[in-house]
Order: C-alpha cells, then structure tokens, then sequence
C-alpha cells in the first residue's frame, strides 16, 4: 500500500512538473512571439501607414495593427490565466477527489476479496470440523450401539439366570410346600379317619388295635 | 472594440465561475467523500466524460495536456455563449483564433522534437518534402475554422434585420422602432441555439484537432537516456524477431517491455511477434 501510494505520489508530482513545463514553454513561446509581433507593429507604425476609426475591420478582419495587437495579446494572457485557475482550483481537485475515491475503492475491492478469502478458509475449516465431528459422532454411536448391545446381552443373559435361579428355588418351596401340606393333609385324614373309624367301630375295637390298623393303613397309602 | 469586450467579459466569466465551483462545491467537499449534490456529481461526470473522451482520441499519450485542452475547450465554449447577454464573440476576430491555433501548433513542434529528438523529428517530419509547405496547413485551417464559423452565425444573426431596414428603412427613424427589441428577442434566441451549437461542433472540432496532432507527433520518451534506451532495447529485439528495425524504433516503453517479455516467454513455441509503429503489438501464433 506504502509504495503503491509513492508511486502514486511521484507520478501525480511528474504530471504537475510537465503541466508546468508546459505552461513555461507557453510563456516563453508567447513571449518571443509578442515581441517579434511589436518589432513588426513598431517598424510598420512608424510609417504610419495603416489606421483606422475603430479599429473593427470589415468582416471581423481588423485593420488597426494596435487592436489586433491588443486581441492577439489578451487572448493568449487570458487563455494562460484562466489554464492556471482551472488547473489548480477545478482539474486537480477534481482529479484529487477521484483518485482518493479510487483508492478507497480499490483498497474496499482488496479488503473484500480478503475477507472473502479468510471466510471461505474459515468455511473449509468449519466444515473440516463439521464433518469431523459427525464421523466422531457416529463412531461414539456405533460404540455406544456396540457397548448397548453386549451390556443388553449382559443384564438379558443375567435376568434370565436369575429368573431361572428364582424359578428353581420357587419350584423347589412349592415342592416342599406341596410336601408338607401333603403330609398336613394324610395327617388331618388319619386323624379325621380315625375319628371316624373310632366312632363307627368305637364298641367292637381296642385302641391297640385300632393303633395297628392305622398304622397299616398309612404304610400302604405310603406305598401308593 | 466589440470582441476585445466579448473577451475581457469571456475571461471574467470563465473567473467568476471556477471559482464559484471551487468555493461552493469542491471546498466544502472532502477528500475521498461522495460528490455531495448533483451539482457536483454533474460536475465529476463531466470531468470523467472528457478525460476519457481525451485519452481515447489521444490513445493514452500527453495525459499532462488534458488540462489546457479542457481549458481551451470551455473558454472557448463560453465565449460563445457571450452573445446570450449581448456582447460580441471574440471569436468573430481572427486575432482571437489564431493566437489559440499558434499555441496548439507551436506546441505540435515542442512535443515532437521534445519527445523524439530533433533529427528523428526532422527524419519523420519531412520523410515527404510536401510536408515543409503542408505543414502549416493546420494553423490555417484551425484559426480560421473557428472564427468564420462564429463570424458566419453573427452575420447571419444580423441579416434579416439588415433585410427589414432594406424594405421599411432604418429602424431607428421607423415606427417599428419601439418593436424592434421585442421581435428580436422573440425571434433571435432560436438562431442562437443553432448558432451556438454550430460554434460549440467548432469548438469541439478545434480540441479535437489539437489533440490528435499533438499525439501524433509524440514519440517514445521525453528523456533523451530513455529514448536511447528504447532504441537499444528495439535493435536488440529485431536481432531476436529479425524485423525491420524501423517498425520498432517508435514505440512506447510499456509494448516494448511486453514485447520483449512475449519472446522470453513463447520463444520456444514458435510463436511469430510482429511489431509496428503504429498498429502497437500483435502476437501471432
């Protein structure tokens, strides 16, 4: 930017230095030429040999060496002066103005095409990690899904060992259960049994009888 | 004396109004903002339309002279517009397009041998020996385009007045007397418009004259070291592109330099580099 700006610098310096050459060589041109001019009209005059009432001329041609002289002369010191004003106070500030717009242009144009640059970099790299982020998302997946699994497999396998354990030893109570309440019952029947036995045969039979028969009845309700 | 007026009341003018522009609209304006109002970006477009207008009709040379050639255009436009409130166009004098003419062609001879040399000058100047008579063709045809355009248009502008004083008498002593400013504002201004349209096609012409002379007469460089080492450089690549040495010796540093680039770069590709003077660069393949 630094020696974009010198250049710049130098070059607007460069085109002044030949405006203003220019402008010498005008002068210096006009000045030659102004005094060639009043050589003539003074060698001419002195003859007095040309004038005229006033100096208009027919058709715009003056005949009065003085007033064309006069012409002659203003237009080129007014051409010059009015050169001068325009350069400095219209062309260059104009010319001023644009340039630093252009520049500022340019320098947004740059500044831009930067950013442009650094946010499509960024986007790379956001979508780098993005797209990294969704392997690593889905890699945690597949092992979590892997890990879910084994430990389903786990507390499935246990649960059912458990429930088979629990089915066993259930099975196991009710058995004894189902035992107890067996013998429970044969009791209850002999008692029940035997009470009704001693009340149908409580006349006819002893109790060591009664005793023995008992005793029969249930070794062959054992054996059944 | 009337055209002495007419330039005195041109140049006052021409003052009072770059001034006005640059006090009312340049000044308060800051470096780098946007034109503020449409005065000024008016201003800005017109600025742009005529540096660019310049530099296609001078291909880019003489960029230090746009801003006389944008001087001599509007001094001279506003000096036609002079008769508008009354004064005689200085331009109806030859004496006021004829100085303007020396200086542009006066100049044609400054930038020539300035940029070229003096015998390079002298060599492409007068190749043809018409030119030594020809040559001041352009001063004579420039200074006297303009001011008989102008003296044309004021003439023309008097002449169905002068026709009405033929047929009913001198307006002065006439009973028209009292009549004559109004007919003539009512009736005129629509010979002024073309009047001034035909002197600012002149004025425009003018202009454009002088830049295409001056840039046609600009050669390489105004530095006498750079010119001779353009012409160093151009000898050197007719040794490589075995052109005539002519048809490269005229030619800006820039086409030289990226001709010169072309052949290192497309040499071993057989490429054919043609150069001349005034068609710039071309490269074939």
């Amino acid at each position: 930017m630094k020696t974009s700006d010198k250049n710049k610098e130098s070059k607007i310096k460069k085109d002044d230095d030949k405006v203003l050459r220019f402008f010498g060589w005008a002068i210096l041109v006009i000045t030659l030429i102004s005094l060639v001019i009043l050589a003539i009209y003074g060698g001419i005059s002195s003859y007095n040999e040309i004038t005229a009432d006033d100096g208009m001329g027919i058709a715009g041609i003056p005949l009065s060496l003085e007033y064309a002289l006069a012409l002659f002369i203003s237009t080129i010191i007014s051409i010059l002066i009015i050169f001068a004003i325009t350069y400095f106070f219209i062309w260059k500030k104009i010319k001023d103005h644009l340039d630093v717009r252009k520049e500022n242009v340019r320098t947004n144009i740059e500044l831009a095409a930067y950013k442009n640059e650094k946010a499509e970099k960024e986007y790379e790299h956001a979508k780098k990690i993005v797209s990294n982020a969704n392997n690593e998302a889905k890699k945690i997946l597949d092992e979590v899904k892997i890990n879910a699994n084994d430990e389903k497999k786990t507390i499935l396998d246990d649960a059912k060992k458990q429930s088979e354990k629990i089915m066993s030893s259930t099975q196991k109570q009710i058995k004894e259960e189902k035992k107890s309440m067996e013998d429970d019952i044969k009791k209850e029947i002999i008692e029940t049994s035997i009470l009704a036995a001693e009340k149908i045969i409580e006349k006819k039979m002893n109790s060591a009888t009664n005793k023995k028969m008992i005793e029969e009845l249930i070794e062959s309700l054992n054996k059944e | 004396m009337a055209q002495l007026l007419g330039l005195i009341v041109t140049t006052l003018l021409t003052i009072i109004l770059i001034l006005s522009i640059y006090i009312f609209v340049l000044r308060p304006q800051k470096k780098g903002d946007a034109p503020n109002g449409r005065f000024a970006t008016a201003l800005e477009m017109y600025y742009e339309g005529f540096n660019n207008l310049l530099l296609s009709l001078s291909n880019g040379k003489n960029t230090w002279s746009f801003p006389y050639l944008f001087t001599l255009f509007n001094f001279i436009f506003i000096n036609c517009l002079v008769p508008w409130i009354g004064f005689e166009s200085a331009a109806t004098s030859i004496m006021f397009t004829f100085p303007l003419t020396l200086l542009s062609f006066i100049m044609i001879y400054v930038i020539g041998i300035g940029t070229m040399g003096i015998i390079r000058f002298c060599m492409e100047k007068y190749a043809n020996p018409m030119e030594l008579i020809l040559q001041f063709t352009p001063l004579i045809s420039m200074s006297i385009r303009l001011f008989a355009a102008t003296l044309a248009g004021a003439i023309i502008g008097n002449v169905p007045w002068i026709i009405v004083q033929g047929v009913i008498g001198p307006i002065d002593e006439s009973e028209f007397a009292v009549w004559f400013p109004i007919i003539q504002i009512l009736v005129m201004w629509v010979w002024k418009i073309a009047d001034t349209l035909l002197s600012l096609i002149q004025t425009f012409v003018f202009m454009t004259l002088t830049v295409i002379f001056w840039s046609m007469t600009t050669g390489p460089s105004w530095s006498m070291k750079e010119r001779k080492r353009l012409r160093k450089e151009a000898k050197e690549l007719n040794k490589n592109t075995s052109l005539g040495a002519d048809s490269i010796l005229i030619g800006r540093r820039k086409e030289v330099k990226e001709l010169n680039k072309n052949i290192s770069n497309y040499k071993n590709e057989k490429t054919i580099v043609i150069a001349t003077s005034k068609e710039g660069i071309k490269n074939e393949n």
